[in-house]
């Protein structure tokens, strides 16, 4: 049998009297109508006698079919059910503001986030009384009223009200029943924390949109700048001393741009230049820029697994996670390690904050950042995203890379999660889709003969300009033997055209010297400013007299002599890739000995 | 527009944009790349004026995509009404994909984002003349 609580014992009690009157009336009723007869003069004293008999078992049944068929049979009633399906807890005041029950719920709920709070043990109904006081008080002091209104105007005050506390939030909802008042209290710290980031994200939005308006304005001062310096660098001699004025311009402005990127990542302005990158690859390359950022005293431990592909832009990437790095360096303050960590992880381990359709749809890659630092406390975990905002002194942050690296999480697809604790460290956890397309990462072999010609270059891309048709379709035949795939143009003014067209990266590019419209020259020159990243190799029939060439070649350039052989390309992609080929088979040194003797 | 333009060189540009420093700025990176013949608007509406007495005078058109008066959108619907095909290089402060997509959907050749060198804009020449030859 279930406990009953107080207001249900005041019920039953209130009633017991007048059912258990009507019951024994009943009883009597039915006696006198089928034994009767019976009694004939003693009738009344009969009916006297049976009376009281007939009121106890009255009472005794209405009893037991509350306590019993009502409160056992349905232990779990239609309230019940709500709040155990809603999660709310119930209080009932009588109208005078005292406090007459509190459901089971209500008091788990405040008792937990109470109890929390002042870390000790207490009683939950008088715990929540207090909690209330100062709203109950305060309606009696602004209004004045008897207090007997005061639970009354006690809806207006609190009525749908969200109570913080702590890491929780409660609402409050009141009803007003007969003779009681009843106060749900939900939890809605859910609903609230679904708000909140909601919230984050249109405020993100917002200075998303005001950063991509000033970057605008920004660049074009820049450019105006970065334009004029350029000029006076042409008009000086090259031991003017002003050179070195001119150079601090230009870096100041190269500053100045990436820090428009970076405002134009962090807004919703997507890049767009998306790679299939193997990331553990992609980890040895960064792994190489970031130790040069770290002072002595700080490790840098990198775990990661191979052939796990996701699509991103690379430079954003990197970028994003050396921002990361950079602020776990920061955060350490004497020695300490960097660990940076990786690991897929299946969709029911993934964390809540990504969308169950996500969850569902990809697989995701784990990409944490470690530090053993001095870690953040709520307040600033809490805004560590928004732009401008950084705890680094004047001049040292411009509080722009979490930002960033917040806007290329959300433009990969991804989510980025934030762990802390004070005096103990920091995770940062990039949650990064993995590619469809897994299978077109990059990568060296080598073939079945061993030797240099057989090395495969698989998926590396290749922008091979020459004007002789012919000549073109033998050495993009050659290149494609090696596993790579060629873009094809037949002079400079194409290869321009194919590489505008070509959204991917182009690892190398391997050019005619002498060509009409546009000479190799040139294009190398262009190249070099629109994508820095590609790395060039000129062909010419004049490879050893550069007199004889109508071109001025620069002097650090690799030049190769026509007719181009295969192992010679290879022997030129591996150094270049900074492949050490005798990790691959052991091939010769005298190869690349040859090949530095071509590079002039 | 010119039919046969042959190298670069010869090529002969109406610049639009409404920053004076950024307009010499252009004629000068222009002047670099060897492109001498090159006329100036400081906004839409004079560029179209221009345009209606000498369309006969310019192959290309670099113009500045936020405006006052005339935005870069409505300049550009306003010429391609007249000529589907002058190449329209649109030069944009922001880069992000929303402004080279509506670019794109509006019909520009090509588009350069700012800041950019004078390498830069000669590839991009180079490119709509490329695109235009074939």
């Amino acid at each position: 049998m279930r406990k009953i609580n107080k207001l249900q014992r005041r019920r039953l009690l209130k009633r017991l009297i007048p059912v258990s009157l009507v019951l024994a009336l009943l009883m009597e009723l039915f006696s006198l109508l089928f034994f009767a007869r019976g009694y004939d003069e003693d009738a009344t004293l009969s009916v006297a006698l049976h009376f009281p008999v007939f009121l106890i078992l009255g009472a005794a049944v209405y009893i037991l079919h509350r306590l019993y068929f009502q409160s056992y049979l349905s232990t779990e009633t239609l309230m019940d059910q709500t709040i155990r399906v809603f999660q709310f807890g119930y209080l009932y005041f009588d109208r005078n503001g005292k406090l007459i029950e509190v459901s089971e719920k209500g008091g788990e709920l405040l008792a937990s986030v109470l109890a929390e709070q002042r870390g000790q043990a207490w009683n939950t109904l008088n715990e929540f009384c207090s909690y209330l006081e100062p709203y109950m008080l305060d309606v009696a002091e602004e209004g004045g009223k008897p207090r007997e209104l005061e639970i009354e105007s006690l809806p207006a005050r609190l009525n749908g009200r969200i109570l913080h506390v702590d890491d929780q939030y409660l609402q409050v909802v009141i009803e007003y029943l007969d003779e009681e008042v009843v106060l749900f209290v939900v939890d809605a710290t859910e609903a609230q924390r679904q708000k909140n980031s909601l919230y984050q994200t249109q405020k993100l939005e917002a200075l998303g949109q005001l950063a991509g308006g000033v970057a605008h304005d920004f660049n074009n001062i820049l450019s105006i700048i970065d334009g004029y310096n350029r000029m006076i660098e042409k008009r000086l001699d090259a031991d003017d001393e002003a050179l070195t004025y001119t150079q601090r311009i230009r870096q100041s402005t190269k500053r100045g741009a990436s820090l428009t990127k970076q405002l134009l990542a962090f807004g919703h302005h997507k890049t767009s230049k998306i790679d299939t990158i193997e990331l553990a690859a992609f980890l040895d390359e960064q792994g190489r820029l970031l130790e040069a950022l770290l002072d002595a005293s700080v490790r840098l431990i990198i775990n990661k697994q191979k052939h796990v592909y996701v699509d991103c832009d690379r430079d954003a990437l990197g970028q994003a996670i050396m921002n990361v790095v950079i602020n776990a360096r920061d955060a350490i303050p004497e020695d300490g390690n960097v660990i940076i960590n990786m690991e897929t992880v299946p969709s029911h381990r993934l964390p809540h904050f990504i969308p169950k359709n996500d969850r569902d749809a990809r697989d995701f890659v784990c990409l944490s950042v470690i530090d053993n630092g001095s870690g953040m406390d709520a307040e600033t975990k809490s805004r560590i995203f928004d732009p401008f905002f950084t705890t680094k002194k004047v001049g040292k942050g411009t509080g722009l890379g979490l930002s960033m690296v917040y806007g290329v999480m959300r433009d990969m697809g991804g989510y980025v999660d934030v762990q802390s604790t004070m005096g103990v460290g920091t995770i940062i956890k990039f949650f990064l889709p993995c590619s469809l397309q897994a299978e077109q990462g990059k990568s060296i072999s080598l073939g079945t003969s061993g030797d240099e010609e057989s090395i495969k270059f698989n998926n590396y891309t290749v922008l091979l300009a020459e004007d002789e048709p012919d000549l073109l379709e033998v050495t993009a035949g050659m290149l494609e033997e090696m596993g790579m795939s060629v873009l094809r143009a037949q002079n400079g003014n194409d290869a321009l055209l194919v590489q505008e067209e070509h959204d991917g990266t182009i690892d190398f590019l391997v050019t005619d010297v002498v060509m009409p419209e546009l000479n190799g020259v040139k294009l190398a020159e262009l190249m070099r400013e629109i994508r820095p990243e590609t790395k060039i190799i000129m062909v010419s029939g004049y490879p050893t007299d550069q007199t004889s060439s109508r071109v001025d070649i620069p002097a650090d350039q690799i030049l190769l002599g026509k007719p181009v052989m295969a192992e010679d390309l290879a022997r030129i992609f591996t150094r270049l890739l900074g492949v050490d080929t005798d990790r691959l088979d052991g091939a010769s040194r005298g190869g690349i000995t040859q090949w530095q003797a071509m590079q002039r | 527009m010119a039919n046969n333009i042959g190298s670069i060189e010869n090529l002969r540009v109406l610049m639009v944009e409404d920053s004076n420093e950024a307009r010499a700025l252009l004629r000068n990176m222009l002047s670099e790349i060897g492109i001498h013949q090159t006329f100036e608007a400081s906004n839409g509406k004079e560029a179209l004026l221009f345009m209606d007495n000498a369309f006969d005078f310019v192959d290309m058109i670099i113009c500045d995509w936020n405006m006052p008066e005339l935005s870069g959108v409505e300049f550009l619907r306003q010429i391609r009404s007249v000529d589907p095909s002058i190449p329209f290089l649109m030069v944009t402060g922001r880069n992000d994909m929303e402004s080279v997509v509506e670019a794109k959907t509006s019909g520009v050749t090509g588009y350069i984002r700012k800041p950019y060198s004078a390498a830069e804009l000669e590839v991009k020449l180079r490119v709509i003349l490329k695109k235009m030859a074939a």
